[in-house]
């Protein structure tokens, strides 16, 4: 080999050299602008691939009743999830995964599609499955990725359906509810269950509680590794607890008085404070239907089921108050000075009263001259209709507003009417100006028939003012709330009680006596029923609420003891028939388990220290 | 000649400890991270670095046989081994089918992939044609036989479809050639018809291509009617290539595209290469920690042990571990060019260059794909991938270089 080649080669190595170099030197070059220069955006991708945040649920307050017996309480359950990932071809896992549930795939995949938020957010399939599902899926694991299995407090009802419409449900937050609230900024998701209806709706935040945030450690398919705490840990805070008012061994007694079949309502309440210790509403429904997912088929057969099994008759259902406007209309008569404790009106005789050319019945054609105490005892409609006449619209709907009827009566739970007492404006716009005769009109209203409508809870509200020498109460459910942690109770604030607008005690005792007479006297409409309760006297008035589509709905309403009364108790039963015979037999129960208990030592006073938590 | 069984003292004086040890270490980082790529992942069952160990030692006495064996025994057997690796990649070709064609399944679940083979085997074949003393380069010929000897294999590896692999054989060319004494232009020439279609697409590219391909024609004094043919054949593929592509049909030019810039389907074909940069980028300076990569252990990063190596040792042990594995591979590279300027015989030094360019090609590749710089093809980290045809054929050349090293002097 010559030195010239020798040279050559050199120099040839030496380009090969450079060659190589270069290209490597270029790699390297790359790796550090990957590890060094963009180091922080890797890190974070890397982390974005690894850690998935995972909502912390919070565990929703309980509620108790006014005992301090838990009414509402929770137990872990397990919750089948998926989480969404576009990258692997999920056919077969639904598959797989709706045989071990038992639904059908499509329910699986529409579910998917309608889910809203983060892609890796878990989506709930089917909530409290049953433990062997919980095994067969840990058993399966390799096979399914994405599947995961969630630990979620559920309801749990000691009492089962009991108080069911006033405590109300959760349920899936629907599409409108759940951006409405992220519009607010709140932590809901799709899938979050939310409180309907009831307490568990009206005190939604103090229940709920807020969620918090921890970090899982993923794989690829998206199996969860560990729980790491290295993007810090925010633990939920658990809701609180509420203190209701009611007695739910007194509502036990209320609902178990209606037979299977019966439709109504039962109210008690404290008519001091306006405290309900009793809401019930029948039929019942079961809360726990709707605490899962894919309800679908429940709920279209609850809401088109002709009974209405979750209308809350006591708030909302709205009936003719019947007889029992009659106390309004004779506070009114005795106040405006149109009767007064002597006087007696035109007699109740076969062949009705006669105004102009008509003819008003009573339902008892033979009542004879009667003074305004007899009138109630006896429910004459002769008399009021007289009373409604002398008095005109326009007081008896003062009054009547005056009492509450017309309007809500701002109880705190969702879901209340205000039903109508109608005045001038009322008819104008129904029948037409000028077409109406007030009289004709105010013969009805004065014995709570015609163009009126009330609910039970109004009913209720009525009594306790007469029973409370003319104060009108704020109903309220929930007395405290209670802070999981420290256990330092709260009083919710409620309305105080107001005076009646010019209403004066003589009036009211005039009333009052009616009342007593209704269930003491000897021509009482409700004195053939059993509503003795040992020691205590007791004061109502019944009513029967003609129903043109069907059976009368049958009224009570009463308050005891009459010296100092502590508790009104309001009954309808839907179609029921005759109010003495139907509404007040309930009532009687309801009053005698509330004072035998009493008798039998409960708390001190109603309103009391509360429950020990 | 030295026939003998034991290697003589004078022989093992000029044994390069230095090309042997860089290639070794490499061995050894590749076990070790192809441990910490396949433990308690539930997608390997088999202990495959024990496997890869195995391997090794299988590879070392290839190391040991080949630095025995006299040159002229490599020369001699140049074209014979050249059909034995043609006839195994037709038969590969054959027996496969359909579905999986690059193995043959040998006994006890090993499987033997002859691409590897023919690796080696080609740049016996083309050594040995170019080292003849008549090849000038004056004829068309001497190109075109290296050509086809390079071109057959790219074929049928190709075929089987394994176009990452096939790419290696025409990249090995270029050295070899230029080692040969080719000039860079006539490389530079022989390059165009690629670069041509490459920057059809823009006149701002196309352009100063033309201009350097007229450049090189006239300064070269080439003779007038291949000049002609070279000049024409530029223009004619870089005119045509645009209307070809315009007439592809929209998938095509999707799959083409996805090809070049995988980023183009996130999820799809550049959900590795991403997975693969994050991989790299998180490590940092000095890594997350020998078993401790979350892209590898995850799972997010595909193909660990195989393909995307090199971004598990970058994730775990970060820009200090990729300069200790480039600068391996850079002392491979070196201590083979020292060897091919050292040894006399002709044959043998284009072996050498050929043996570093099959070397330094599959780096390139393999590390530029891994950094999302070129498609994802599958060609393995010499030493480091895992894969038991790749690792010996790779010790196989070494091995080579070492004994050709070792009898520089002879002619």
């Amino acid at each position: 080999m010559t030195d010239a080649e020798v040279q050559a080669r050199r120099w040839r190595a030496n380009v090969l050299f450079v060659g190589y170099g270069a290209f490597l030197l270029f790699l390297l070059l790359r790796v550090g602008h990957l590890q060094v220069a963009r180091h922080d955006v890797f890190v974070q991708l890397s982390d974005q691939n690894r850690l998935r945040p995972v909502v912390q649920q919070p565990i929703r307050g309980r509620i108790y009743d006014r005992e301090g017996r838990i009414i509402v309480d929770n137990r872990l359950s397990w919750t089948v999830t998926i989480t969404p990932h576009t990258t692997v071809q999920q056919d077969n896992v639904i598959r797989e995964i709706a045989t071990i549930l038992d639904v059908p795939p499509e329910d699986i995949v529409v579910r998917l599609r309608e889910r809203k938020g983060h892609q890796y957010t878990p989506v709930p399939i089917k909530r409290d499955v049953s433990f062997e599902v919980v095994a067969r899926i840990r058993e399966r694991g390799p096979e399914l990725p994405y599947v995961g299995i969630q630990m979620e407090p559920r309801r749990r009802y000691p009492y089962g359906v009991l108080a069911s419409h006033a405590l109300g449900f959760l349920r899936e937050i629907d599409e409108e509810e759940l951006s409405e609230r992220q519009r607010r900024g709140e932590d809901y998701l799709f899938g979050d269950l939310v409180g309907k209806d009831g307490v568990e709706r009206a005190y939604e935040e103090v229940l709920r509680g807020e969620k918090g945030i921890g970090y899982v450690e993923v794989d690829a398919q998206g199996r969860t590794v560990r729980e790491t705490r290295e993007r810090g840990y925010l633990p939920p805070a658990h809701g609180n607890h509420l203190v209701t008012t009611l007695d739910i061994e007194l509502q036990g007694v209320a609902e178990s008085a209606f037979s299977d079949t019966a439709r109504g309502a039962v109210i008690a309440m404290d008519p001091r404070d306006g405290a309900l210790l009793v809401m019930a509403s029948l039929p019942h429904f079961d809360p726990l239907d709707f605490s899962g997912v894919l309800d679908a088929a429940t709920w279209d057969s609850l809401n088109s089921d002709r009974r209405k099994p979750l209308l809350n008759r006591a708030l909302a259902g709205l009936y003719p108050p019947a007889s029992t406007v009659k106390i309004v209309s004779a506070t009114a008569g005795l106040q405006e000075g149109v009767i007064n404790e002597s006087m007696t009106l035109d007699p109740c005789v076969p062949g009705g009263w006669r105004l102009g050319n008509r003819s008003f019945h009573c339902w008892k054609e033979d009542h004879g001259e009667l003074n305004v105490v007899e009138a109630i005892e006896q429910s004459c409609d002769v008399f009021f209709y007289q009373v409604g006449v002398r008095l005109g619209l326009r007081p008896l709907h003062r009054m009547a507003t005056s009492f509450g009827l017309g309007q809500n009566t701002g109880l705190n739970l969702p879901g209340e009417v205000p039903g109508i007492f109608p005045d001038e404006n009322y008819y104008d716009r129904t029948i037409g100006s000028g077409e109406w005769i007030e009289s004709g009109q105010v013969i009805n209203l004065s014995i709570g028939q015609g163009e009126i409508l009330a609910t039970p809870l109004q009913v209720a509200v009525m009594t306790a003012a007469i029973a409370n020498w003319g104060m009108r109460v704020t109903p309220y459910m929930v007395r405290f709330t209670v802070a999981r942690e420290e256990g330092a109770r709260e009083p919710l604030a409620h309305t105080e009680p107001v005076p009646l607008d010019g209403v004066d005690p003589e009036a009211l005792a005039l009333v009052r006596e009616g009342m007593i007479r209704v269930i003491n006297g000897e021509n009482g409409t409700a004195r053939h029923v059993a509503l003795r309760v040992p020691g205590v006297m007791v004061a109502g008035k019944t009513g029967t609420g003609q129903n043109p589509h069907g059976e009368d709905h049958a009224w009570f309403t009463a308050f005891a003891p009459v010296e100092d009364p502590e508790i009104v108790v309001t009954v309808l039963v839907e179609n029921g028939g005759g109010g003495s015979a139907v509404a007040a037999p309930i009532a009687a129960e309801v009053l005698r388990a509330y004072f035998r208990d009493r008798a039998a030592s409960r708390s001190p006073a109603v309103g009391g220290e509360g429950p020990p938590l | 000649m030295t026939r003998g069984k034991r290697l003589s003292r004078h022989l093992l004086r000029d044994f390069d400890h230095r090309l042997f040890w860089s290639a070794i270490g490499l061995i050894v980082i590749g076990i070790v991270f192809v441990y910490s790529a396949t433990v308690e992942n539930i997608q390997v069952t088999a202990p495959l670095h024990t496997r890869q160990a195995l391997w090794a030692l299988v590879g070392l006495t290839a190391i040991l046989a080949a630095i025995r064996l006299p040159l002229h025994f490599y020369y001699s057997t140049a074209y014979l081994m050249y059909g034995i690796a043609i006839l195994l990649l037709v038969g590969v070709l054959v027996v496969g089918g359909g579905g999986a064609e690059r193995w043959f399944n040998l006994a006890g679940g090993i499987r033997l992939q002859p691409s590897e083979l023919a690796k080696v085997a080609m740049v016996l074949a083309i050594a040995r044609y170019l080292s003849g003393h008549n090849v000038s380069f004056r004829r068309v010929r001497d190109f075109l036989i290296p050509l086809g000897l390079a071109g057959l294999p790219f074929l049928l590896v190709a075929r089987q479809p394994d176009l990452g692999t096939s790419v290696v054989f025409p990249a090995v060319l270029l050295p070899v050639l230029f080692w040969r004494g080719v000039p860079l232009w006539v490389i530079f020439l022989l390059c165009s018809p690629l670069l041509s279609v490459v920057t059809a697409f823009s006149p701002y590219t196309w352009g100063p291509m033309l201009i350097a391909v007229g450049v090189v024609v006239w300064k070269s004094r080439l003779r007038r009617e291949l000049a002609l043919l070279v000049v024409t054949v530029n223009i004619v593929l870089g005119a045509v290539t645009p209307t070809v592509w315009d007439n592809l049909h929209e998938y095509q030019r999707q799959r083409i595209l996805t090809f070049v810039d995988p980023q183009q389907d996130p999820l799809g074909a550049g959900y590795h290469v991403i997975q693969s940069t994050v991989a790299v980028g998180s490590g940092g300076l000095l890594g997350k920690g020998y078993l401790q990569g979350t892209q590898t252990k995850l799972n997010f990063l595909p193909a660990q042990h195989t393909d995307f190596m090199f971004s598990v040792i970058a994730e775990e042990t970060g820009l200090v571990g990729a300069i200790v594995v480039l600068l391996l591979f850079m002392g491979v590279l070196h201590r083979s060019l020292r060897a091919a300027v050292e040894v006399k015989n002709s044959f043998a030094g284009l072996v050498i260059i050929g043996a570093s360019a099959i070397i330094f090609t599959h780096v390139v590749v393999n590390i530029g794909m891994a950094l999302g710089l070129l498609p994802v093809t599958g060609l393995p980290l010499p030493f480091i991938s895992y894969g038991g045809s790749h690792l010996v054929s790779m010790m196989l050349l070494i091995g080579i270089v070492l004994g050709l090293r070792m009898r520089w002097m002879e002619y």
